[in-house]
């Protein structure tokens, strides 16, 4: 099994080549340089494990929520590769990207509570639960709110994943009975992740033509946010 | 040579094939304008989330009408910008990706020298220099002089709003809805065959100095206040419409009189979503009356579109002016003047 995995739906930058059980990744925060560092960084990986677009199996990106214009160079650069070699795609989450990165523990499933910052006092978030070495299991659907407004049905969370836990820790806190040491406000989503979950769902999972490959917004009341602009 | 161009600046996605000597063998298009009236001028995000959605369906069409397969292609070109940073990053992150997963060259092309350069796209296949140009659209009022293939020197242009904007802007202001160059172009057709006309011209602007620029924003304020003193009705808004697009038009004419007489050259070509109107294209064109050759762009290349963007990419690529790295660069703000060679 060959995946190119690619994600720029946050801060974060990367990407990734599966190889028969081996990741190579390449990943650096460098935000509003996405555009300037995906491909070359998706040509490094390639290189160093001696693989070749035509080579591989289908290729994974990161499909959202994030920043618009982060989310929509992961989608389009993957549409473009993909299109270029008839590779079949799959999208996934970066929320369920920071909730597999949560540590391996014991046994039993470990509560997640991922959020990332969505600015304009919001947060996107899910609730996911993570066993070891299976993909994270979205409860419920994948939302933006703020965090005063959150209405959560579990009281007690076992982890916080996700830059939403920078600006928003004592609400979400409250909300989840979440302790400070079992909280990563530093994690972002990594292609590695996307890669490794990519792979694990590849064989049951609807994969996707090219122009299927499509962003998750979460956020769609967009229109008072900027002014119009006149045509050019 | 065949080269697939990808345009996503603003509200219109398209797509087309150019060859080197058949010219424009496909082309498809999306327009959005519709996703965009009811807002009265265009939601950036909007525009980009339209655009990822299109983008390669139009592409897999475009192809198939064409009888091609993507390895036919031998470079992508992609509009870079001036534009919407959101929605340029949509065409040129796949154009980009395409270029570079079937290690094929990319162009990265100025969105007004493909505008100035569609008029030859029926023509000759090829752009002949020198040549005058009048770009006119919703962000740019421009004369050029087009001395070769990224060689322009800025003549001319408007100090406050584009000649498109102040159409739209002084549509807005009678009401009659967006976009508003064709709503106005209508009334000022139906003011002639009615014989309305307001009771004096209105002001044509920086005339009276030997100035090439422009200005428009007088004249809206103008406009605005002739409506609002008349009665306001349907006569009123034909007379007003009229005579706005009478100074608009008069003033542009008179401009490239101006600079064709300075520069000596023989040839003006006409460019932009403004040159659409009916009534600038017949005074230009008479313009031929005085020994210019007048080149218009047909109608459906007036506006936004993939062909100019890959008959652009198909003249840079000619030339060699190819993308040199891996990166995806676009560039929102991107004056004409500055586009050489790197």
């Amino acid at each position: 099994m060959k995946l190119l995995a690619i994600e720029t739906c946050t801060e974060a930058c990367s990407a990734a080549v599966y190889v028969d059980g081996e990741v190579v990744e390449r990943y650096q925060i460098a935000a509003r340089q996405h555009n300037e560092l995906i491909l070359p960084m998706a040509e490094q990986v390639l290189a160093e494990v001696q693989i070749s677009l035509s080579q591989l199996d289908g290729l994974a990106f990161g499909c959202g929520p994030g920043a618009f214009t982060g989310v929509r160079i992961c989608v389009a650069v993957s549409q473009g590769i993909a299109f270029a070699h008839d590779l079949p795609l799959l999208g996934i989450s970066s929320l369920a990207n920071l909730a597999a990165q949560v540590p391996a523990t014991g046994q039993g499933e470990q509560q997640v509570f991922a959020a990332i910052d969505a600015r304009m006092g919001e947060i996107y978030y899910g609730h996911y639960l993570v066993a070891r070495n299976s993909v994270p299991v979205l409860s419920g659907t994948e939302q933006v709110v703020t965090a005063e407004a959150l209405n959560l049905e579990l009281a007690n969370f076992d982890y916080g994943m996700g830059s939403g836990w920078q600006s928003y820790a004592e609400p979400l806190m409250a909300k989840t009975a979440i302790k400070p040491e079992a909280i990563d406000a530093d994690a972002l989503p990594r292609a590695s992740v996307t890669a490794r979950l990519a792979v694990m769902q590849w064989q049951d999972a609807t994969l996707l033509q090219p122009e299927q490959a499509q962003p998750v917004y979460l956020r769609n009341n967009v229109v008072h946010q900027k002014k119009t602009t006149p045509k050019s | 040579m065949k080269v697939l161009g990808i345009e996503t600046s603003c509200d219109e996605t398209g797509i087309a094939i150019v060859d080197q000597k058949d010219g424009l063998i496909a082309e498809t298009l999306h327009s959005q304008v519709l996703t965009h009236a009811k807002y009265g001028g265009v939601v950036p995000e909007l525009a980009s989330r339209d655009h990822v959605q299109r983008i390669l369906p139009l592409i897999r069409q475009c192809l198939n009408e064409a009888d091609l397969r993507l390895n036919d292609i031998d470079t992508l070109a992609y509009t870079a910008g001036p534009g919407l940073v959101g929605a340029l990053f949509v065409g040129a992150a796949v154009g980009r990706s395409l270029a570079w997963a079937l290690s094929k060259p990319s162009v990265a092309v100025h969105h007004m020298e493909a505008h100035l350069l569609a008029p030859f796209i029926d023509q000759d296949h090829a752009p002949r220099f020198p040549f005058l140009c009048l770009l006119v659209s919703g962000g740019h009022t421009l004369l050029v002089e087009a001395r070769g293939i990224a060689d322009y020197h800025v003549l001319g242009q408007s100090l406050d709003d584009a000649v498109g904007e102040a159409f739209d802007k002084t549509a807005k202001q009678l009401g009659l809805g967006y976009p508003g160059g064709p709503l106005i172009e209508r009334l000022s057709e139906q003011a002639q065959a009615l014989g309305v006309q307001s009771d004096r011209p209105f002001p044509r602007s920086l005339m009276a100095k030997d100035s090439l620029d422009f200005s428009f924003s007088g004249l809206k304020t103008h406009t605005l206040l002739a409506y609002q003193r008349s009665a306001q009705d349907d006569t009123a808004k034909m007379a007003v419409a009229s005579a706005f697009q009478a100074a608009v038009i008069d003033t542009l004419v008179e401009k490239c009189r101006r600079a064709l007489q300075r520069t000596g050259l023989k040839t003006l070509v006409v460019a932009g979503g403004v040159s659409a109107n009916q009534a600038l294209r017949s005074r230009l064109s008479a313009l031929q009356a005085e020994g210019i050759e007048v080149q218009l762009p047909a109608l459906r290349l007036c506006t936004d579109n993939g062909a100019m963007i890959a008959f652009a990419g198909l003249q840079h690529a000619l030339v060699g002016h190819y993308d040199t790295n891996a990166a995806i660069s676009v560039r929102p703000r991107w004056p004409l003047a500055e586009l050489s060679w790197r």
